[in-house]
């Protein structure tokens, strides 16, 4: 959970987003899993690929977002994204099989999914990622409004549904 | 819904420099115990000359050339066995020092004996007669250490020694070595502290080197 107490942040203060591997001074704290070479699987049983990296935030001590590396067959198949970005909070963790499930995301998904280069994420990037999902059905956001660390708290947008929430089900259902 | 916190690494630069600190203080400790073992070795017990402490006798490598002469063995041998602190301790019991003090006077009278025939002088001191003596004196001294007239045994056994190196060293030409050899004189000690005996020991060692590298 991202909150004062936790980290140095200020509530309004503007957060940065970095891949991990950047950040030569943070590690995946104890208790969580480090992710990365996990497969991706969407809609119950469609394989989007392997999880490639980490995008987190420094001052609020969590990862953000999953940087997937979508597999070769799919690509072939008629996808154009050699990557794409899915928020944290839209996926659960099976850690016994070592996978990463996404409910939100389908093969449809790939038509207009905002394109993402590998790189890193810039405040546009995100906002497109955000209004993509504020589009789906199955996620309530509220409107994007910045990177701001207010704006990725619990205190003021955890539900269910949310893309940052902060609530830990290891293999829950949501 | 899934969270995956991150931390801050814990900085591993100072454990790293307090363990290179730690295997700098170890291995000079050990450096410096390896550096006074070779030293130990190489010396063979000998101090350095400024280190010296009063009454230290040198012994001399069986090797070492005086003139035409070499120092007799039994000679070195008595000096490093007065040299050697091990069997000596102030503060040990009774029966340890009379050990030693048997043991020192059987190598004094295996010195004497040598010395006499380096000088040429065995019969003219009895060399043999005074051998026997100091070790039926260092028997008496060892296997009846509970005895009570130790001391007068002791200032016998060391009287008859001062005797014999008071006229092996009358033959040299050196007056200050005629002093020293007079200087063991037992009557000077007490031998009511344990401490006499050894300071008598240390001063015949001494003074048989030096007749002993006389030419």
């Amino acid at each position: 959970m991202a909150d004062k107490t936790d980290n140095t942040v200020d509530f309004y203060d503007e957060i940065t987003l970095e891949r991990l591997e950047d950040l030569s001074g943070y590690e995946i704290a104890d208790g969580y899993d480090n992710v990365v070479g996990w497969k991706v699987i969407a809609d119950k049983e469609f394989r989007v690929g392997k999880v490639r990296g980490l995008i987190a935030s420094k001052e609020l001590g969590r990862i953000l977002y999953l940087d997937v590396a979508v597999d070769e067959s799919l690509r072939k198949a008629g996808g154009v994204h050699k990557h794409i970005v899915v928020p944290i909070g839209l996926v659960k963790l099976k850690e016994d099989l070592e996978i990463v499930q996404i409910d939100s995301i389908d093969a449809d998904a790939f038509i207009d999914y905002p394109h993402y280069d590998g790189s890193d994420i810039d405040v546009d990037y995100e906002r497109l990622i955000h209004e993509y999902y504020e589009k789906h059905s199955k996620v309530e956001l509220q409107p994007y409004v910045g990177r701001e660390a207010a704006d990725y708290s619990e205190a003021t947008k955890y539900d269910n549904k949310t893309m940052y929430g902060s609530r830990f089900l290891r293999g829950a259902e949501f | 819904m899934a969270e995956i916190k991150i931390k801050k690494k814990t900085p591993i630069v100072p454990w790293i420099l307090g363990l290179i600190l730690l295997a700098a203080v170890l291995g000079g400790v050990y450096f410096a115990f390896q550096v006074d073992d070779i030293y130990e070795k190489n010396n063979d017990n000998v101090a350095m000359a400024d280190e010296l402490p009063d009454n230290e006798i040198t012994p001399v490598d069986d090797a070492t050339v005086v003139g035409t002469e070499l120092i007799p063995l039994e000679v070195n041998t008595f000096v490093a066995f007065a040299n050697e602190e091990n069997g000596y301790e102030e503060d040990a019991e009774m029966g340890v020092h009379h050990e030693y003090t048997g043991k020192s006077l059987r190598y004094m009278g295996d010195a004497i004996v040598a010395l006499a025939e380096q000088k040429g002088m065995t019969d003219e001191i009895n060399a043999k007669a005074l051998h026997s003596d100091l070790d039926a004196a260092a028997d008496d001294i060892q296997k009846n250490w509970k005895e009570t007239d130790h001391a007068d045994h002791i200032r016998a056994a060391f009287l008859k020694v001062s005797t014999a190196l008071n006229k092996l060293a009358y033959t040299s030409n050196d007056t200050n070595l005629k002093k020293e050899a007079r200087d063991i004189d037992p009557n000077t000690l007490t031998l009511n502290q344990k401490s006499d005996v050894k300071e008598f020991i240390d001063k015949t060692a001494m003074v048989m080197q030096k007749i002993a590298m006389e030419e």
